[in-house]
């Protein structure tokens, strides 16, 4: 029998630990728009970047956004959080290098070329924009 | 490099899958959930209970489904399909709908089962998304 249950707080910082990929969610003139997107959590705060462009300018129309991370074996085991909050852009150069150090260490093919140490120069002549979101509410759920 | 998918790659991707997020507008917040779907080349068929998703998009009927295959950050595709939520609320097309679903995700039928045995519990809601526009994506 499937049956669906809220997840407790810790299951679901945990699961935003572990995992490095999500999908942002966006609107704009309540249209909604989602990506698949790599992450990073800090247990306070979530980040991601992406180039400038389309996702740049639907959260330049509306900064409340939302994130939804899964793992799912299969339909009848999976776990799904969604993290919602206004992402800000991170503009501090110490905070951005930080930033994009968290996500690459979680996803570790993602800069390939990139020297860790160069991470910031890299972000910068790449025309990054890193976000961050300090969450006003996390829901999850799972199967039991 | 990242380039477009032509229609037919999105439609495949589409056809492919049976997993898809689910983004509408919640009192003009995003709101995304992973659903199971069925698409027949024209429209997305869903089961939901009755809960958030389902209110937001009675509200606001504008939603997207988006669909990814992602080996890595080199090869990767990605689908987004607009369209408009519409209900399945007549008995018989209802019907055809649930038995659809329920050939392909035969997990649901326990919950339907559950769901019929106590009358007090919230009938599931099955819907169709009928797409106007996708935009594809993808690298590698």
């Amino acid at each position: 029998m499937l049956e669906v249950k809220d997840m407790a707080q810790g299951e679901m910082l945990a699961l935003l630990l572990r995992v490095g990929y999500g999908h942002l969610g966006c609107t704009r003139d309540d249209l909604p728009y989602v990506v698949p997107m790599n992450f990073a959590f800090d247990s306070q705060c979530l980040y991601f970047f992406t180039t400038e462009g389309t996702k740049t300018e639907f959260i330049a129309a509306n900064r409340q956004v939302c994130f939804q991370v899964e793992e799912v074996t299969d339909p009848l085991h999976w776990r799904s959080v969604m993290l919602t909050g206004i992402a800000e852009r991170v503009t501090k150069p110490e905070e951005t290098e930080r930033a994009m150090r968290l996500i690459t260490e979680r996803n570790p093919t993602l800069t390939p070329a990139i020297n860790q140490t160069k991470i910031g120069a890299w972000t910068r002549l790449n025309r990054i924009a890193v976000y961050r979101v300090r969450p006003d509410a996390i829901y999850g759920r799972k199967t039991a | 490099m990242i380039t477009r998918l032509s229609k037919d790659e999105s439609y495949a991707l589409l056809r492919g899958s049976r997993l898809a997020r689910l983004g509408c507008n919640a009192d003009g917040e995003p709101y995304v959930v992973p659903v199971n779907y069925v698409f027949d080349g024209e429209s997305f068929l869903i089961h939901s209970l009755p809960g958030r998703k389902i209110e937001a998009m009675r509200a606001d009927p504008r939603v997207c489904l988006q669909v990814d295959e992602i080996e890595d950050h080199l090869n990767w595709k990605s689908v987004l399909a607009y369209g408009t939520y519409e209900e399945i609320i007549r008995a018989a097309e209802r019907e055809r709908a649930m038995s659809c679903l329920l050939s392909l995700f035969p997990q649901l039928t326990p919950v339907e089962s559950l769901l019929a045995a106590d009358a007090a519990a919230p009938s599931p809601v099955v819907f169709r998304v009928r797409v106007e526009r996708v935009t594809g994506v993808g690298e590698g």
